[in-house]
C-alpha cells in the first residue's frame, strides 16, 4: 500500500483531482484515463473522491437550511428594476434641470429687474411723490399718498381730530 | 524700419495729443449737477381748517379738494400764507406758524425725480420726502384755534 502509495506521483496526485474536478482538457483526459486503467492506486483514489463527492452532496441536499433563492430571485429581479427606473428618472431629472436651469436663472433675473426697477424707482414717477423717512416723535400719523399729485403727511392731533374727520375720537 | 519707427512714435504721439485735446475740451462741456448752485422754487401755503362754517378760501379750493378726497374733511379752509420760496440746495428756511409753531425746510437735492426736502414742522412730524414740480406735500402743523394748520409745499418746475 506504502508502495503503491509512494508510486503514485505528485503530478498525477495533482492530475487526478483535476479529472476528478473536469478541469482536464480532452486530451489530457485521455491521457489521464490511459494511466488510470494501468493504476489500481489511481482507481482506488478516484472512487475515494467520488464517495466524498457523493457524501458532500447528500449533506447539502439533506441541510436544513431553507433554500431562499426562489424567494429572492424575484425582489432581486424588482430591486434591478426600480434601480434602472429610477437611474432613468433621475437622468430625466437631470435633463429637467438642465432645461430648467438658465430658464430659472433668467426669471430670477426678471425677479431682480422687476423688482428693483418696477417696484422702488417707479413708485417714485408713478405717484410723482416719495415719503423716505419720517418722525412723529410717537404721535399718531397718516401717511396718504393714493392721488398721484399729493402726499399727505397727518399728524392726528388728539380726540378733536378723530371727531373733525367724522370717525371715532378714539380710532385713529 | 527706421522709417516704420519714426511713424509710430508720431503716431503714437499725435493719438495721445487727442487724447489730451479731448479731455480738455469735454472738460468746460461736462453738465452739471442741476441740483448744484441752482435756486429750488416751491410754493408754499399755510392753511388753517375749521369747521366754523366759514367756508372755503379760493385759494385753497385745491387743498380742500386734495383733503377731501383723502377722506379729510373740514367744511371750512382760510389761507393764512402764501408765497414762494426760493432755495438753494441745503438752505434752510423756517417759516413761522401762527401757532407759535416753526416750520423749517431743507431741500437735501434736485434731480429729474423732483426735489427731495427736508420738512420739520415743530411738534408734529419730521421727514424727508421727494416730489416732482406740482407735486403738493401736505402736513398737518398742529391745532390752531377751533380748527388746525396745515402746510402745504409744491415744488416748481425750473424751467
Amino acid at each position: 500500500m506504502t508502495g503503491e502509495h509512494d508510486a503514485m506521483s505528485g503530478s498525477n496526485d495533482e492530475l487526478l483531482h483535476a479529472y476528478h474536478d473536469g478541469e482536464l482538457s480532452r486530451l489530457g483526459r485521455w491521457r489521464f484515463e490511459r494511466t488510470l486503467r494501468h493504476s489500481p492506486a489511481l482507481q482506488r483514489e478516484l472512487a475515494s473522491l467520488r464517495q466524498m463527492r457523493g457524501a458532500l452532496q447528500a449533506l447539502d441536499g439533506t441541510a436544513d437550511a431553507p433554500d431562499l433563492w426562489e424567494s429572492l430571485r424575484p425582489r432581486l429581479a424588482g430591486a434591478r428594476a426600480k434601480a434602472r427606473d429610477g437611474a432613468i428618472s433621475e437622468g430625466r431629472g437631470r435633463g429637467i434641470i438642465w432645461w430648467l436651469a438658465p430658464l430659472g436663472a433668467a426669471a430670477a433675473t426678471a425677479a431682480v429687474v422687476l423688482a428693483v426697477y418696477g417696484g422702488f424707482f417707479a413708485s417714485s414717477p408713478a405717484t410723482g411723490g416719495t415719503l423716505r423717512w419720517i418722525d412723529s416723535e410717537g404721535r399718531s400719523v397718516m401717511v396718504l399718498d393714493d392721488d398721484p399729485d399729493t402726499t399727505i403727511i397727518w399728524v392726528l392731533d388728539g380726540a378733536m381730530e378723530g371727531a373733525a374727520r367724522g370717525g371715532r375720537s378714539d380710532v385713529v | 524700419m527706421t522709417w516704420y519707427r519714426a511713424a509710430q512714435r508720431a503716431a503714437a504721439a499725435l493719438a495721445l495729443l487727442g487724447l489730451c485735446a479731448g479731455a480738455a475740451s469735454a472738460d468746460p462741456q461736462k453738465p452739471k449737477d442741476p441740483g448744484k448752485g441752482k435756486a429750488i422754487q416751491m410754493r408754499m401755503m399755510v392753511t388753517r381748517l375749521s369747521n366754523d362754517g366759514s367756508g372755503v378760501d379760493p385759494g385753497a379750493k385745491e387743498l380742500e379738494n386734495k383733503l377731501s378726497s383723502q377722506g379729510i374733511r373740514y367744511d371750512s379752509a382760510e389761507v393764512l400764507q402764501k408765497k414762494r420760496l426760493k432755495l438753494g440746495v441745503d438752505e434752510v428756511r423756517t417759516i413761522d406758524l401762527p401757532n407759535g409753531r416753526k416750520a423749517h425746510v431743507r431741500p437735501l437735492h434736485q434731480g429729474a425725480d423732483g426735489v427731495l426736502m427736508a420738512v420739520d414742522v415743530e411738534g408734529s412730524s419730521k421727514a424727508d420726502v421727494r416730489a416732482k414740480p406740482n407735486h403738493t406735500v401736505i402736513f398737518s402743523a398742529g391745532p390752531y384755534q377751533d380748527g388746525k394748520l396745515v402746510l402745504s409745499l409744491e415744488p416748481v418746475d425750473p424751467e
